[in-house]
């Protein structure tokens, strides 16, 4: 460890998978609500959802490919506890999170090929 | 792993060390013993408590299994059974399971860090406290028909005044809010214990699972209750003022409490969970007698089931006219959490299958065994329930009482049980009966299973929950009356384990050794005052590993010798290697915690009977206790550094930004912040779900922009003259006056903010009975001034201290504090403004 590593940079750059998959699902639930429940009020129609939801969800598995294959790229930028027994540690934990939440951001963003848009189920 | 570590060159001992240890952390005897703050002393008091408010809702649960063993059965009346199931539920969830988990992590921790306490004792025994007066007060109510009937999830518009007139309400609404304020005391005193309190060389990576389990269970207690806390004051400001958060006709929307309250109590399971999995993976490694296979991926899982738990409460409201496209995201990531959960069975698994001996099959064993079949169980219905068409099926049926009991039971109270027999030689010089165990668990699993596993199939048969009685023809009687059987079988075999406690816990402070033969640092030789010495941690099974620790520790050979500044001390080290930084004097035993408590559950019980001028004095004599409980807790530098040993000298005072009070404080500012979010959401909720009446076409607009503008000024002043202040801070034994009047102005300058504010929306005609929208206007200037008054209270503490001479530019932690309130204050505030003042005119 440098002696400038911070424990809240550590603590995002651990959680950076989660956290990119946090934003897509608030971004893709709220966008989703606001358009099909309000869409009179806003200058998007529903139309144009499958195609923000579908830009999000790509924008949201690049990023957690990219932080997975270059952790560099994160780590460094947020000061993360990143060399010796606890970096490699650390650098362990983000890439497990990143690999689930890709998992989790392509497996949320199946729903949007399967079902109708604004259809409500009641 | 890294190689053995070698003893730390002993400091030499003071003379009469170990006389002056016990003084020093000497538990008062007899009634006094209220006044106890050691995790020891207190811990076993939670977990008393807690465990008596499992024995009472389990009473609750006997009576309505009773109830409804037959058709057509008229024991209790409805109205009775409705206030059963209720106080029944809110109990398990409130007053048990989190407190519980909670309760051990106070009495753990520290033993498990080789700490001598967690860094805020009289925080955990003011918590303690409150949750104790709180939960008997709330649950008494069962007796006099006081108790709220609305189940223990609320739901408006049935807990409306309209619908639910009466206190009961109440009694949940103020009780239980405060009683979540009690476990967001103890969420911050276990971050900031796991993360500042480590023995030296405990890095992250080594940090046993029950801390990273507590670690994150305090995380998300920080970000979830603030929703829930949020709800029900919506909801008890709807029923005492009138305020229509929840009233459909007048732009406020029932489901929005939903929202709120899932967004908590979905991940309220996992908060109880969590620990539970984090006590199972330490008692496995003991019983298979090996190191916990797959440590990394077992971590890797608590973080992702803890953080994915925030995007699932929605799968709670799947009937309720959600768009089919949001079900399909929540039916996903509900789906997708089983994979973490998945990843620690399995890890279990391996490392009893790792031993090179066979497993021991002792109580504890048997109760994670027990665990494992149930929980499971409850895990594979849980996949069923997240796939949106069987759910819909299946909702407010049996099937899902079945469901989670068996996540939750199976989840929590078993392993809570091996907890018991596991860790109770920790405390007491007897174990507990091995014979009566195994009794007590076969009772508890033939029970349990009898009890619940028919409840799926009379879901499936289509009883639905929460009805008092049912017909007699419909073809459930057998399953309910089969149910009922094991109920009472349960309550045997907690019988059992009860008569085990009266003939063997005999609690004690050096506990029975090391019985299990155990790795972890909880099983080194004790005392009141917990080691002799801080070991040097150099693995993650200490005692396994380190050969010859537990006598090095004994004998002092390691950090920390007797007590430098002579009071209660540890070290704190740094959150991520461990280093040692400074350390750390902690309060001892006093009545100030405990008067506080009694007063600020006062508070909140006076106001839910409507005895507000009582209620006020209670809250001015909390707020009194509280000041003279932190009067003397910023000691200075006075003592200068001490020797720790291994030729470690370090400070005794800390103050900024590693310091443990500062991270309190940021603690406390995230949990401000989770509110605030609450309350954003909540606003753009409805703005977004009743585009008719947000707002209200006669509502007036927004005031005029000399209003937001003199707020914001103000709100700037009020950080600006804080920071002067804190620049301006007179040195040591001398006075600053313009550092105190800066000070004072600047509270004054947030509080001013805030009324101006709500003076200018007022001065528009808006009144907040009229409308949600003009409810939510002035519930943002109710969040911010509730803040800028903690500030004012803080701000006059300093103030006094600066004037006696107890703060100054060395000896600032006070003063810190505060400015950080204050800076979070006006930070709040200006996003308020943007908000309540920008998006009415940009959406015109």
């Amino acid at each position: 460890m440098t002696k400038s590593s911070s424990i809240v940079g550590t603590l995002i750059y651990i959680h950076f998978g989660p956290i990119v998959w946090a934003l897509h699902l608030g971004f893709s639930y709220a966008l989703h609500a606001a358009i099909c429940e309000a869409g009179e009020r806003l200058p998007l129609s529903p139309t144009a959802l499958p195609w923000l939801l579908g830009a999000g969800t790509a924008a949201a598995g690049l990023a957690v490919i990219v932080g997975l294959l270059f952790p560099d790229l994160v780590g460094t930028p947020l000061h993360a506890a990143r060399v010796g027994q606890t970096g490699a540690f650390v650098t362990s934990l983000m890439r497990f999170l990143a690999l689930l939440s890709l998992f989790g951001v392509g497996y949320f963003g199946l729903s949007m090929l399967m079902v109708p848009i604004c259809l409500p189920l009641r | 792993m890294d190689s053995p570590a070698t003893p730390i060159s002993p400091t030499p001992r003071p003379e009469g060390e170990r006389e002056e240890l016990l003084r020093i952390w000497s538990t008062p005897k007899g009634w006094r013993v209220v006044s106890a703050v050691n995790n020891t002393v207190i811990g076993l008091i939670y977990i008393g408590a807690a465990f008596l408010f499992f024995i009472l809702a389990g009473i609750l649960a006997l009576v309505m299994r009773a109830q409804l063993a037959q058709g057509g059965n008229d024991l209790v009346s409805q109205e009775l059974y409705n206030q059963l199931f209720t106080v029944h539920g809110t109990t398990m969830m409130f007053l048990f399971a989190v407190p519980a988990m909670e309760a051990l992590g106070v009495m753990l921790l520290p033993q498990m860090l080789a700490a001598r306490d967690l860094p805020f004792p009289r925080l955990s025994a003011f918590a303690i406290w409150a949750y104790i007066i709180g939960g008997l007060v709330f649950f008494s109510t069962i007796f006099y028909d006081l108790a709220p009937a609305g189940g223990w999830f609320m739901y408006p518009p049935l807990t409306l005044t309209e619908f639910m007139p009466g206190d009961n309400a109440d009694f949940w609404l103020l009780g239980i809010g405060f009683i979540e304020i009690s476990a967001i005391a103890g969420a911050v005193e276990i971050v900031v214990g796991v993360l500042k309190t480590r023995p030296p060389g405990m890095t992250l990576a080594k940090m046993p699972i029950f801390a990273w389990t507590m670690l994150i269970f305090a995380g998300m207690i920080i970000f979830a209750f603030p929703a829930v806390i949020f709800a029900t004051i919506l909801l008890e400001v709807e029923r005492a003022f009138g305020w229509p958060f929840f009233t459909a006709e007048l732009g406020g929307d029932a489901l929005l409490w939903q929202h709120l309250f899932w967004f908590f109590g979905h991940p309220e399971v996992y908060i109880i969970f969590l620990p539970a999995a984090g006590l199972v993976s330490m008692m496995i490694p003991t019983m298979a007698r090996t190191p916990l296979v797959g440590y990394r991926l077992i971590v890797v899982a608590l973080i992702a089931t803890g953080f994915f738990s925030f995007g699932l409460w929605v799968h709670h409201m799947f009937t309720t006219g959600i768009p089919g496209l949001s079900l399909g995201f929540f039916s996903a990531a509900s789906m997708a959490v089983a994979i973490p959960s998945g990843i620690q069975v399995f890890s279990w698994i391996a490392t009893m299958a790792a031993g090179r001996r066979r497993i021991r099959f002792t109580t504890p064993t048997l109760f994670i065994l027990g665990f494992l079949f149930i929980f499971t169980l409850g895990g594979l219905t849980g996949v069923m329930v997240a796939m949106v068409p069987f759910d819909f099926q299946v909702h407010d049926t049996y099937f899902v009482v079945a469901h989670f009991h068996y996540v939750l039971v199976g989840g929590m109270v078993f392993p809570l049980f091996a907890t018991f027999y596991y860790w109770a030689p920790m405390v007491s010089r007897k174990l507990l009966s091995e014979r009566l165990g195994k009794w007590a668990f076969w009772l508890m699993f033939i029970g349990f299973n009898v009890a619940f596993f028919p409840m799926h199939i009379t879901g499936l048969a289509g009883m639905p929950r929460r009805v008092w009685t049912y017909p007699e023809n419909l073809g459930w009687d057998l399953l309910n009356t089969i149910s009922t059987v094991g109920a009472f079988t349960i309550a045997a075999g907690v019988l059992v384990f009860i008569i085990d406690l009266v003939l063997n816990f005999r609690p004690s402070n050096q506990g029975a050794g090391n019985p299990w033969d155990a790795g972890t640092l909880e099983w080194l030789p004790s005392d009141v005052y917990s080691t002799r010495s801080i070991p040097h941690v150099t693995t993650r099974d200490p005692l396994w590993e380190q050969p010859n620790l537990a006598e090095e520790v004994e004998a002092g050979a390691h950090y920390l010798p007797g007590a430098p500044t002579g009071f209660r001390e540890t070290i704190v080290t740094s959150p991520i290697e461990a280093e040692p930084q400074y350390v750390l004097q902690m309060p001892g035993n006093g009545w100030s915690q405990v008067f506080a408590a009694v007063f600020t559950a006062g508070f909140f019980l006076l106001l839910t009977i409507k005895a507000v001028v009582p209620a006020v004095i209670s809250g001015v004599l909390a707020v009194a206790f509280c000041m003279i409980w932190v009067w003397p807790l910023d000691p200075g530098p006075g003592k200068g550094k001490v020797e720790i040993g291994a030729g470690i000298k370090l400070p005794t005072y800390f103050s900024g930004p590693q310091s443990h009070g500062w991270w309190a404080m940021v603690v406390l500012m995230l949990v401000a912040a989770s509110l605030y979010l609450a309350y954003v959401f909540s606003y753009l909720y409805l703005w977004t779900v009743s585009p008719d009446v947000w707002a209200p076409t006669n509502a007036p607009g927004p005031p005029d922009l000399i209003y937001p503008l003199g707020t914001g000024a103000l709100l700037l002043f009020g950080a600006g003259a804080i920071w002067l202040a804190g620049r301006l801070l007179p040195e040591p034994g001398e006075r600053s006056l313009a550092s105190i009047i800066l000070l004072i102005a600047a509270g004054l300058g947030l509080v001013g903010a805030v009324a101006l504010d709500a003076w200018g929306h007022w001065q528009t005609g808006l009144v907040p009975t009229d409308s949600a929208y003009a409810a939510m206007v002035y519930t943002a200037t109710g969040l911010t001034g509730q803040v800028a008054a903690a500030v004012l209270l803080m701000v006059l503490f300093t103030a006094a201290r600066l004037v006696v001479g107890r703060t100054d530019r060395e000896r600032r932690n006070s003063f810190d504090h505060t400015a950080l309130l204050a800076y979070y204050c006006a930070a709040q505030g200006l996003f308020g403004l943007l908000l309540i003042h920008g998006f009415p005119r940009v959406m015109g």
